[in-house]
């Protein structure tokens, strides 16, 4: 006889070994045939055929798997239309907010992730795991249940159970040998010590946990705490860095002198401005600047389209972007435009990143070209009141772009219910803004600036007439 | 080993072989000469609809063959057993590659009729004044057609830089190496594997070709990636996609996979093969299908995704083509019918375990292999035009002819041995095989 445990507890079942995988499937067919449910097979590997002869149905799992994979997919498909069409639109070059091929991935990630917890908790699920007790390994002879022997057990709470005519049975049916097993005397519950572990375990998570919450939407004077020392301070020059190594402790050098970098040998002057050139122009403008200043150049672009209607509905501030075809910008030189597509202006971010020196002069001779072919298209004003010529003005001559009329703060003030308005100025002097001080500020802005705007106003040269027509918009706009 | 087995079946072809030679003699004499009798005697442009339904048919054929190599080589590789009593089918299969080829190679034929337009990038090679009158005729290359962003000297320019690899008698060297290294490979594992039917104990043929099987594995990769590329992509000159060989790699896998299903259910109708081919290996070969089925979908699905997040003119041409007009039919009706559908009946286990079910779905996908090549191939005939349906007739008989050629590849080397690796060491394993 084997040696059992002393702290035999409730009668659990019998166990009988078995010699070989033949034995044990024949001997399986007899107990499911005598009508035993309770009971279970325990192998060192997995047996072709056993399933069939303990009469154990197909696993119901897959279809579980097939339902949870198919609600992951139908998830990932709302999740994505909630939340970049309904909850959170956001315009990127006007593309669509909903468009199936780009959500697909992420429907085939969903699906493929719910399957997959589907069939592995479900496997657990159907397995009775995870268990951390079973009586079976209170028998000695049950740990060659790993090595070379095979075991059928008949558990006491089977209806049919008999403890005398289970081993009986079993014997009769080729078992080598055949054992009562017990349950544990104590409880199967967590013993008392390892409880007391968990709570401080549990009360010890809890900490970092507090750290989050106490620190969550705070400021700090201190300086961060560097986890990974060698990532955060690198041994490299930085492009407004210090350094000791060159006597003007600069870290960006200057170009050696007599020499000329990659690419910077083409300089504008080789650059011939034909029809190929103007339509590599076109082609670069279409992909670069039209999303902002339309096709046309007029400032019209998808995006600003977008943003203005946010911008109307509350929800973000928006600065247009400049109609290219007004004659301010007609009037720049080709340098201006080239500085301003290199390094930006305004909201404008830099482009000399990302557009080749030479197509940026390209785009030139392409905006040059929408200039000359639109500037014709100028407004018939006879039969307009000076107001109506006014409003025109202000919209033409881009005061719009830094100004409202609505009370809004763009870069500069708003301009309505402007006179008898008492200002500061930046020189700390209060002033009651009088048509005097508009005209002013229209032909020489920074004369008399005002305190808390930034001093970028341009100078506008218009004629008497229409500075008179913007002065009597201004002064109707209340 | 053997010795144990009892082996009681009927394994070997018998008089099934010459009369399957003879029916796919007949069939491939009937297809192809209807085929060429419609095609050829046409106009010109007759005759460049009839090559690409010869490209079509020939592709088609050669995909079953080359699925049916790897088919062989991965088995050899991994050292499986399960699929031991359907390896001999697969290299008879393979077999016919040589035969296939042959005809194949017809598809050069069409460099020397200035007439027909195939290979577009040899026509502005060769000084592309054939490409200019055919373009202003049928929108092909000259003309500004609806879809093509490129002007005709880009178009030209790219031709030309690709002109080192894309070349006429460049062209035709690797045409003739792929045909003769398939060649090789095919007769190499079905002599082996045939050698080891009278090998008694010995083992060493076996060791052979699973030593000779693993570089292969890389032969095979480069030169389907490649054949892909030439046959096939090349087709549309100034498009690339470096996924294509992939694509058609699981296309090809797919396709040998029905083939098997279908062959064994063919030769187990007629008392062949009852005892060894079993449920267990047809659900062996429905999970191929099923899995092959995603793949080919997977692979079809990230092609078309990064060419339409980048959105880059010289790319999208290729889905722009396949989705104007008629062919955004053909689109549709391969989305559904080559992936969602068989996707979904796939996934059964139930289905992939009833055998004729499985035999009718191996029709069916591989009904849509031939739509796979056809939506590849054929929107280059008339690019970028919107035009009628051009599957007819001409379509039809190529395609029963190029099937006739497999039949009567496979047949001509069926009787030389059984159909069964009667003394493969692992056979005993592959019939006791069974799925959990």
């Amino acid at each position: 006889m084997t040696e059992t445990l002393n702290d035999n507890g409730e009668l659990y079942g019998v166990v009988a070994e078995f010699d070989d995988v033949t034995t044990l499937c024949n001997a399986a067919e007899k107990v499911r045939e005598a009508g035993y449910t309770k009971w279970d097979c325990h192998t060192p590997f997995p047996v072709h055929g056993l399933d069939d002869s303990m009469g154990i149905k197909f696993t119901k799992l897959p279809w579980v798997v097939l339902a949870m994979g198919l609600t992951g997919c139908t998830l990932a498909v709302l999740m994505q239309w909630w939340m970049n069409a309904v909850d959170f639109p956001y315009d990127i070059s006007g593309k669509p907010q909903w468009s199936l091929p780009a959500n697909i991935p992420v429907i085939f990630e969903m699906t493929v992730l719910f399957s997959a917890f589907t069939a592995f908790f479900g496997m657990w699920i159907a397995n009775g795991l995870p268990l951390w007790y079973h009586p079976l390994f209170r028998n000695k002879r049950f740990s060659r249940v790993t090595d070379d022997k095979f075991f059928v057990a008949i558990e006491a709470a089977d209806d049919l159970f008999n403890s005398a005519q289970a081993h009986d049975f079993l014997k009769s049916l080729g078992a080598s040998d055949t054992e009562d097993v017990y349950h544990s005397a104590e409880s199967a519950g967590l013993p008392g010590s390892l409880k007391g572990k968990l709570v401080v375990m549990a009360c010890l998570a809890t900490i970092p946990l507090s750290m989050v919450y106490n620190s969550y939407g705070k400021t700090t004077t201190e300086p961060r705490v560097h986890l990974v020392p060698d990532m955060d301070k690198q041994d490299k020059f930085r492009a407004q860095g210090q350094t000791s190594l060159f006597a003007d402790g600069r870290m960006s050098r200057a170009q050696v002198e007599g020499t000329v970098a990659q690419g910077d040998l083409d300089d504008h002057s080789n650059n011939v401005v034909n029809a190929a050139f103007i339509d590599r122009g076109e082609e670069r403008f279409n992909i670069y600047c039209s999303v902002c200043h339309g096709f046309d150049g007029r400032g019209d672009g998808a995006v600003h389209r977008r943003a203005t209607e946010l911008a109307d509905a509350g929800h973000a501030s928006w600065i247009p972007p400049s109609n290219l075809i007004l004659d301010l910008y007609a009037g720049q030189s080709d340098e201006e435009l080239y500085s301003t597509i290199t390094d930006g202006i305004r909201t404008m971010p830099a482009y000399g990143g990302q557009i080749l020196e030479k197509d940026r002069w390209a785009i030139i001779a392409y905006v040059r070209a929408l200039q000359m072919a639109q500037k014709g298209d100028s407004v018939d004003t006879t039969g307009m009141t000076s107001e109506q010529r006014g409003a025109l003005l202000f919209d033409s001559q881009t005061c719009s772009t830094c100004h409202t009329v609505n009370g809004a703060r763009l870069i500069g003030p708003p301009l309505n219910g402007l006179l008898g308005q008492e200002i500061t100025l930046d020189d700390d002097t209060t002033l009651v803004i009088d048509e005097k001080y508009i005209l002013k500020s229209i032909t020489n802005p920074m004369a008399q600036a005002r305190k808390g705007y930034p001093k970028a106003m341009l100078e506008v040269e218009l004629t008497d007439e229409d500075l008179t027509d913007l002065l009597n918009y201004i002064k109707s706009q209340k | 080993m053997t010795s144990n087995l009892r082996l009681t079946g009927d394994y070997q072809a018998g008089d099934l072989a010459p009369r399957m030679k003879r029916i796919g003699l007949v069939l491939a004499v009937l297809g192809l000469g209807a085929g060429a009798a419609m095609g050829l005697t046409g106009d010109a442009d007759a005759k460049t609809h009839f090559w690409f339904a010869y490209l079509v048919a020939f592709c088609f054929v050669l995909m079953i063959g080359l699925g049916a190599m790897f088919f062989t080589i991965v088995g050899h590789v991994v050292n499986t057993h399960w699929n031991i009593s359907l390896r001999r089918l697969a290299e008879l299969t393979m077999g016919a590659l040589p035969v296939i080829c042959l005809f194949g190679l017809a598809m050069l034929l069409p460099f020397f009729d200035h007439e027909v337009d195939i290979w577009q990038w040899d026509t502005i090679n060769s000084g592309g004044t054939h490409a200019v009158e055919h373009g202003s005729d049928h929108g092909g290359v000259g003309a500004q057609s609806l879809s093509d962003t490129l002007d005709h000297a880009e178009h030209v320019h790219i031709v030309e830089k690709k002109a080192a690899y894309l070349n006429r008698n460049g062209f035709i060297f690797r045409l003739l190496a792929y045909f003769l290294i398939w060649a090789w490979i095919a007769k190499f594992f079905l002599s082996k594997s045939a050698a080891q039917d009278t090998a008694g104990d010995s083992v060493d043929n076996v060791l052979r070709m699973k030593k000779v099987a693993a570089p292969m594995i890389f032969v095979f990769a480069l030169t389907i990636s490649f054949a892909a590329f030439d046959l096939i992509m090349s087709l549309d000159e100034t498009w690339f996609s470096t996924i294509f060989g992939v694509y058609i790699f699981a296309g090809s896998f797919l396709a040998s996979n029905c083939w098997l299903v279908i062959m064994s259910k063919w030769l187990q109708a007629r008392g062949k093969m009852t005892d060894v081919i079993n449920t267990e290996h047809y659900h062996d070969l429905g999970k191929w299908m099923f899995a092959f089925t995603f793949f080919w979908g997977y692979i079809a699905f990230s092609q078309f995704m990064l060419i339409w997040y980048a959105n880059i003119p010289e790319e999208t041409h290729f889905y722009m083509n396949r989705t104007m007009g008629m062919w955004q039919n053909y689109s549709n009706l391969l989305m559904i019918g080559a992936f969602f559908f068989p996707f979904l009946a796939l996934l059964s286990r139930h289905v992939k375990r009833s055998t004729n079910v499985l035999c009718g779905l191996a029709v069916y996908v591989l009904f849509m292999r031939y739509l796979d090549l056809y939506w590849l191939i054929m929107p280059n005939y008339h690019r970028g035009e919107i035009i009628d349906n051009p599957f007819g007739l001409v379509e039809i008989s190529l395609a029963i002819g190029f099937i006739g050629l497999l039949l009567f590849g496979i047949a001509r080397n069926a009787g030389k041995q059984s159909l069964l690796p009667i003394n493969d060491p692992l056979l005993a394993k592959c019939l006791g095989h069974k799925n959990l």
